[in-house]
């Protein structure tokens, strides 16, 4: 057990004194280039004393966050300064963008080199609109004339300034702000002040350790958490940070080994691709020292295909919602599990971070006994203090225990306590009742994926959104099996009420920015059948 | 006919209908295009296309030694793979 964590530093102060010893190792490769951490130090450093300089503090900071260069620089340096780093993500449709920039009040919005047409047309729409912060070298967007430059001389760095830099930013303030869709369809600001970041890294460290000779992927778009994670762990412990491109994301077998990464972290979905094209052979990956998987359950049937590819590695499973920083439980694979039956086959989330707690509950809050299973919760100095400015929602699933005088964060999703410690077993709102029983579409999902060998399957109650649904309907991706043939298949490992009554194979599925299956957009398609 | 040229009217073929519903001929379509930047594809689309490339050729191609970028224009599918 590592001791209780105490705050000393925030994460991107701690990148400044990593780089300090540092200097001349890689810290990022990015298009196809280098950067040194004294590269990266003075870039972060002329950034944060522009926003020293022009008193901009405590302040939601937009980043365009396409991931170049200038991203990376931007996010450190505006949580550096105190302020608070909000990406953008130029995939997400314009409104969602300007949605995000209206509700965390963005005043100011970094892009990097690259400006593209959509960024024109989320100015266009913005209104107040913000001051547009660019290098001398950039171009402006056509529909901003608010600009500032901030790669001046002015703005040089000294010891002195140094020194105010590294004290501003403080514990309790936020240092991002992301936003994950709401059920309503408004997205939600997940605020994570400092302190929730630094014990986060502090807690990782008990599993993940790096030096100046580890390389660590960089995939995840820069909107979606688990992006914080590989820059700050990355950068904190001296390692280099590898961004995978765009191109490669989806199956980057030839980046891993062409730098020799020796540090994974991704979606399980990418394995999944990564079968697909056949990547995955015997020791295709053999500098790989650790793999992290995280954002969806990891299937038994995967991780052990990982294995072969990957035989020095170690492979751990991460869960954990945006509100409690990244990730809050894990779970160590061990080879000799390979013959174990895992609910659902799907490999456990384990235990939580130490001085973390995850609790399997009912509705009073009372623990439920182990195999029994409940709604998770969590607890812990990793917790956000709640929704950004909804006092209302966050009430709703931030709940305070009198009994223990603990915030408890409701998460939605339904685990059970077991051997292997905890056990995912799905959403809490993707379980419905089907002619009276209850079904958990998770269940059906895995239960058709194994007997199919499909790797996409999404399953919907219908009539949709009906609370007495009457049965199901799947979409699946698939290439082997015709529509009678699936049903057949299912008919032998499904109870009668479970067996879709229509199949839809696809040959594309929808994946959103994230990396997962966008079931919003699946449910689109069923409703417009339904509506003609 | 070459199994080149057999092929790449396959691939063509494949491709044609989802460059139609975006507006494209695929005679426009240039052999360094590359066809998930076009928007013919996305990336989890373009693992379908492959896919079925290689049920229509009968041919099962290796992709362990190359990197997406390599192999998502017409002309890196007909250099790598025939």
């Amino acid at each position: 057990m590592t001791s209780p964590f105490k705050y000393s530093l925030s994460a991107p102060q701690q990148i400044l004194n990593t780089a300090s010893k540092h200097l001349n190792s890689c810290a990022l490769f990015v298009d196809q280039q280098a950067y040194t951490y004294q590269q990266l130090s003075d870039d972060i450093q002329q950034l944060a004393s522009f926003f020293i300089e022009n008193n901009i503090k405590e302040t939601s900071i937009a980043v365009y966050a396409t991931r170049n260069y200038e991203s990376y620089v931007a996010s450190i340096a505006i949580m550096l300064s105190s302020n608070r780093y909000v990406p953008l993500n130029p995939k997400f449709p314009v409104e969602k963008n300007a949605k995000i920039c209206q509700l965390s009040e963005i005043k100011y919005l970094f892009h990097g080199k690259h400006h593209s047409e959509s960024l024109d047309d989320l100015i266009t729409i913005l209104n107040p609109k913000p001051i547009i912060l660019k290098n001398f070298e950039n171009d402006t967007p056509s529909s901003s004339d608010n600009t500032m430059d901030w790669n001046k001389e002015a703005y040089k760095i000294d010891a002195k300034k140094l020194e105010k830099i590294k004290s501003l930013a403080q514990p309790d303030q936020i240092a991002y702000i992301l936003f994950t869709s709401g059920s309503t369809g408004t997205p939600k600001g997940v605020p994570i002040t400092h302190k929730n970041l630094a014990s986060y890294i502090h807690n990782v460290a008990s599993f993940t350790t790096l030096d100046h000779n580890d390389r660590c992927t960089q995939m995840f778009d820069l909107t979606f958490d688990l992006s914080i994670h590989d820059i700050f762990v990355t950068l904190n412990n001296s390692a280099s940070l590898y961004v995978v491109p765009d191109q490669s994301v989806t199956a980057p077998a030839k980046f891993i080994k062409e730098h020799k990464i020796t540090h994974w972290f991704s979606v399980p979905s990418v394995i999944s691709f990564m079968k697909t094209f056949k990547m995955l052979k015997e020791n295709s990956f053999p500098n790989l020292k650790l793999s992290l998987f995280c954002g969806e359950a990891l299937s038994v049937d995967n991780v052990k295909s990982w294995e072969i590819a990957c035989p020095h590695s170690e492979i751990i499973n991460i869960y954990g919602p945006t509100e409690a920083t990244i990730g809050i439980t894990y779970f160590k694979w061990e080879s000799s599990f390979n013959d174990l039956e895992f609910e659902k086959d799907i490999v456990p989330i384990g235990h939580a971070f130490s001085h973390q707690e995850a609790r399997v509950m009912d509705k009073a809050l009372n623990i439920q006994k182990e195999n029994e299973s409940g709604e998770l919760y969590l607890a812990g100095d990793q917790l956000s203090q709640g929704y950004w400015k909804s006092s209302e929602i966050t009430d709703q699933v931030f709940i305070h225990d009198k009994m223990t005088q603990k915030t408890w964060y409701k998460t939605g999703d339904i685990a059970k306590y077991t051997e292997y410690g905890l056990c995912y077993l799905g959403r809490l709102d993707s379980q419905v009742k089907i002619c009276g029983f209850r079904v958990e579409l998770g269940e059906v999902e895995s239960t058709i994926k194994k007997v199919s060998g499909a790797e996409f399957v999404c399953a919907f109650s219908t009539p949709l959104k009906d609370e007495n649904a009457t049965g199901l309907e799947i979409f699946i991706s698939n290439h082997e099996f015709s529509t009678l043939e699936l049903l057949s298949l299912c008919k032998k490992a499904l109870p009668s009420y479970m067996v879709p009554k229509k199949i839809h194979l696809r040959q594309a599925f929808p994946f959103n920015s994230n990396g997962k299956i966008d079931r919003p957009a699946l449910l689109k398609v069923l409703e417009k059948e339904y509506v003609n | 006919m070459s199994t080149e040229s057999t092929f790449k009217q396959k691939l063509l073929s494949l491709i044609e209908p989802k460059a139609d519903a975006l507006g494209l001929k695929v005679t426009e379509i240039d052999l360094d295009d590359n066809l998930v930047e076009l928007g013919i594809f996305d990336s989890v689309s373009f693992l379908e296309f492959i896919s079925s490339l290689e049920t229509e050729c009968d041919i099962e191609i290796d992709f362990s030694e190359l990197d997406p970028s390599e192999f998502s224009s017409i002309g890196g599918l007909l250099k790598n793979i025939t």
